[in-house]
């Protein structure tokens, strides 16, 4: 009895190994194909390993059903053998002793396959999406780059130059163009020096005005009481003629004149500070946020020791970030892919429909941020309500706020414009979400491909799109696809054991070239497999079409048990004959 | 000389099972592009379809019989040219009849064409834009949305929404037609939310169009000549026969099953091959004399000829039964 366990495990040990040697060794196969193809014109030279490694697992996964009965068949074909006795028939082995341990290694890969194809083959599909996204975002920055800089706007140039080397740090060329470019802009800005128009003042010195003659202004400015002007001309004739008593005697009343009335200034600078101060405070308790944090923000620089300016100043800040976000907070998130193309139907009722689309979504700790958005509300007459767009957007509470705040441009805030139809000014830059925030990026492009939603994901999609303006029934078929695919992987494993045992060889071993060609099994069992999917499919497709989900799932859980059930038939009816 | 007579019976029989299996693949689809939650599934026009459906797939279903019947139990020597024989004639009869029922019925001359299915208040893709109709009546729309972000580039506008007031859906050319637009969207797949279901992994839609290829290529030459066609039949069915060689080349089965596999595609893949414009130059280049047309009937002829050869020289009759060792 010892005996029959220990071979059991030997035998359910070297059917695993075998599969193991199996799969590394397409997966192997699959990584040099990949090494040998990558497409530089989609991809940018960083990526490289990056992708080897995704597109030889996506390669194996999408062969691993093939490959995984290639290694079954071939175990039970061709290395799985009975006790032997001697020239006599094998003794006689209870099915459950053969089979039980290959069926819980068939369970544990089971498992296995589905977190590959489940969890991480739509990581790694998203990954592959993100890196061709960012090659052409990286490559759109650069050629705006060079665009600029033909067009001698060198900062514009350097901007875009910079969000390439984010995406791209390594990059011998951008950074070679971005050196380039800091030599042009300071040999720009030298020129710009040389060719600044020299000060009037400067002029009349190097035009050549006597010490006199200085004095003599300096002089009549003084008895106008323009002190300031006076103490430059005397200054100006004291390098001159620094001997000079005259020019010394109008520069030290000047001096003098001057201080007096500066007193004079610190208490108007100090009347100007409180008024300033009070502004502020009236734009807060006004509730006009943005006005007081512009001025809030100027004093803080002139004043940046006074208590109450910074106490106001971060209250504001604060303020604001319930209405309304910086530009830069969205700037900084550019370079990276975020979730892409999402068009939904935001809101329907009897009056209006209301369709969205978001350029991109970003979702951090931050805050969910969006790019280019655009709104259009449609009356049930079928005229158009409004018709907006906005550069970014910042889910705040359940309202997309559209008001982009610069921090220190007044001008440079950015709304949204709207192309046809207005709404009221207080929430021309608001839109509320009429779906979960969360939920939007279900429906970005990427999730278009199934393959690269997984489970959990297709449940909750196949609930909500047709909340979102979408059907259900692609997602609810999907998903049940995804069932049956798990099933078939065991079913068809039991079916190439029993496939794989009765089909061994007549006598002796198989002949050399038959393992010669034993690399191109899974490439025709991938057919037939395929052709078996394809039936599942069209079968639950159509019932589900025609009596709805739960039916269907009744259906072909039973109808997988049966399979399964046939399957192990099969396979206990295989003869212990070798 | 019982089983040889049983033969034919066997692979007619074969060859309708599989038609019917292969119709029914077929008609799932269609049933699937005329789905509309209004409407539900229609069947009405399954009967009238059906002869266009078998004109598709009877040549594979008669093909993959005649390998089956093959594969079975090994035919013995002395009989073997008695079989067939009886087999090209049961090919013959079967191409014949599916050929002159269904010559009317060529996938071109269909009078089904898929109607173009667009859901109200729904989101379409019809690549590279989405449209979204309020109001769908019959072939009439009103009030459709459409998003298209390559318009939006290509136009230069800050839009990526344009709106319609009215359309129409052309049903003989499938395309949607805006007024106010000039490029009209092309309703492609013709049911575009519930067709994917359907849809073919592109494997298998080689396969189909290959075969697709392979049955008008036959179809065509049944019209030309008949001479031509039964020297094809026969041809077909003694590479079919040959390819029981495969099914016992070696002394394992797995090898011996899925090389016939290989080699039923390979039927397939030879004429579509030989039509391309890579396959006509080599055709023409190693036919000479022949004509390229008629290579791929000549390489069947070729392969067919060593096959018969090997196995004659060298596949060994199979062992009794009891007379396996044991290992």
């Amino acid at each position: 009895m010892a005996d029959t366990m220990s071979k059991t495990r030997g035998t359910a040990g070297r059917f695993l190994i075998f599969l193991l040697v199996c799969y590394s060794g397409f997966f192997l196969f699959f990584f040099i194909r990949a090494a040998l193809s990558f497409p530089s014109v989609d991809f940018l030279p960083k990526y490289l390993w990056s992708w080897v490694f995704s597109e030889s697992f996506l390669s194996f996964n999408s062969y691993f059903l093939a490959i995984h009965l290639t290694g079954t068949l071939c175990f039970y074909s061709l290395v799985f053998s009975f006790r032997k006795n001697e020239g006599m028939p094998p003794i006689p082995s209870f099915f459950h002793s053969i089979a039980t341990s290959a069926i819980l290694i068939l369970l544990i890969l089971t498992f296995v396959f589905v977190l590959t194809s489940e969890w991480v083959k739509p990581k790694v599909l998203r990954s592959v999406g993100e890196m061709k996204y960012n090659t052409e975002l990286a490559r759109g920055f650069f050629d705006e780059a060079q665009t600029h800089k033909d067009n001698k706007q060198y900062a514009k140039a350097r901007e875009a130059v910079e969000h390439y080397l984010r995406i791209d740090p390594e990059s011998i060329k951008a950074q070679k163009l971005k050196r380039d470019l800091i030599e042009l802009q300071s040999d720009k800005a030298l020129e710009e020096e040389l060719n600044k128009p020299v000060p009037e003042e400067e002029i009349k010195r190097a035009g050549g005005f006597t010490s006199t003659e200085l004095i003599e202004k300096a002089r009549d400015y003084f008895t106008a009481r323009d002190y300031s002007t006076a103490h430059y001309y005397a200054n100006l004739a004291l390098a001159l003629d620094p001997g000079n008593g005259e020019a010394k005697t109008i520069l030290a009343k000047a001096l003098q004149r001057l201080s007096s009335s500066n007193l004079d200034s610190e208490d108007e600078a100090r009347s100007r500070l409180f008024q300033e101060k009070k502004k502020g405070y009236d734009a807060l308790q006004r509730e006009n946020i943005l006005e007081a944090y512009y001025i809030f923000k100027t004093l803080r620089e002139t004043y940046p020791e006074d208590p109450d300016i910074e106490k106001f100043f971060a209250l504001t800040k604060e303020r604001l970030g319930d209405i309304s976000f910086f530009i830069d907070e969205i700037e900084g998130l550019l370079h990276l892919p975020g979730y892409r193309n999402i068009l939904f139907v935001n809101e329907k009722n009897d009056n209006y429909t209301e369709l969205v689309s978001i350029g991109k979504l970003h979702i951090l700790d931050a805050g969910i941020y969006l790019e280019e958005i655009e709104v259009i509300r449609l009356s049930s007459s079928y005229k158009i309500l409004f018709h907006f767009t906005a550069p970014y957007g910042k889910i705040i509470g359940n309202l997309i706020n559209m008001h982009a705040v610069d921090r220190s441009d007044p001008g440079g805030n950015l709304e949204p414009v709207y192309l046809t139809g207005n709404r009221p000014e207080n929430i021309r830059h608001l839109l509320p979400l009429g779906v979960s925030a969360d939920s939007l990026r279900y429906f970005s492009s990427e999730n278009e491909d199934l393959e690269a939603v997984w489970l959990p994901e297709l449940w909750q999609l196949k609930e909500l799109a047709p909340i979102y303006g979408y059907r259900g029934e692609p997602y609810h078929i999907e998903f049940m696809l995804r069932i049956v695919l798990l099933f078939s992987f065991f079913v068809l494993s039991l079916f190439a054991m029993a496939a794989g045992w009765s089909l061994r060889p007549a006598w002796g071993k198989p002949p050399i070239i038959s393992l010669i060609f034993l690399p191109l099994f899974p490439f025709i069992l991938k057919v037939l497999t395929g052709v078996y999917l394809q039936g599942n499919r069209l079968l639950l497709g159509y019932l589900f079409l025609a009596l709805g989900f739960v039916p269907t799932a009744a259906i072909f859980i039973a109808l997988q048990l049966v399979l399964a059930a046939g399957a192990l038939i099969l396979l206990a009816g295989q003869t212990m004959k070798t | 000389m019982k089983s040889s007579l049983l033969l034919p019976l066997k692979y007619i029989l074969t060859t309708v099972i599989l038609l019917v299996l292969f119709t029914v693949f077929k008609l799932f689809p269609l049933w699937g592009a005329s789905f509309s939650p209004e409407t539900g599934m229609t069947y009405g026009y399954t009967r009238e379809l059906l002869p266009f459906l078998i004109n598709q797939v009877f040549l594979i279903a008669a093909t993959l019989a005649a390998f089956l019947a093959y594969m079975g139990k090994p035919l013995e020597r002395r009989g073997k040219f008695i079989k067939f024989i009886l087999m090209g004639c049961a090919l013959f009869f079967i191409l014949s009849v599916g050929f002159s029922l269904t010559n009317r019925y060529t996938p071109e001359k269909a009078p089904f064409r898929a109607q173009p299915v667009l859901l109200e208040e729904t989101i379409h893709h019809l690549a590279p834009s989405y449209i979204y109709p309020q109001r769908v009546k019959d072939s009439s729309l009103s009030g459709v949305v459409v998003f298209d972000k390559t318009a939006q580039a290509a136009e230069e506008t800050e839009s990526g929404f344009f709106y319609y007031r009215e359309g129409r859906v052309d049903s003989d050319t499938g395309d949607i037609i805006l007024s106010g637009r000039e490029e009209h969207p092309a309703m492609e797949p013709s049911n575009p939310v519930f067709s994917p279901i359907f849809a073919t992994p592109n494997y298998l839609a080689a396969f189909a169009d290959d075969a697709a290829f392979f049955t008008s290529k036959l179809q065509s030459l049944k019209n030309e000549s008949q001479n031509s066609f039964l020297f094809h039949c026969f041809v077909i069915a003694l590479f079919c026969a040959s390819c029981g060689t495969v099914a016992r080349i070696t002394r394992w089965p797995v090898f011996n099953i899925l090389g016939l596999l290989l080699m039923f595609r390979a039927l397939f893949y030879l004429y579509r091959v030989f039509s391309e414009d890579s396959g006509t130059e080599l055709a023409a280049f190693i036919s000479g004399r022949f004509g390229s047309a008629q290579l791929p009937v000549i390489i069947l002829l070729f392969i067919a000829g060593i096959l018969v050869i090997w196995d004659i020289l060298f596949v060994h009759p199979p062992r009794e039964k009891g007379s396996r060792r044991y290992g």
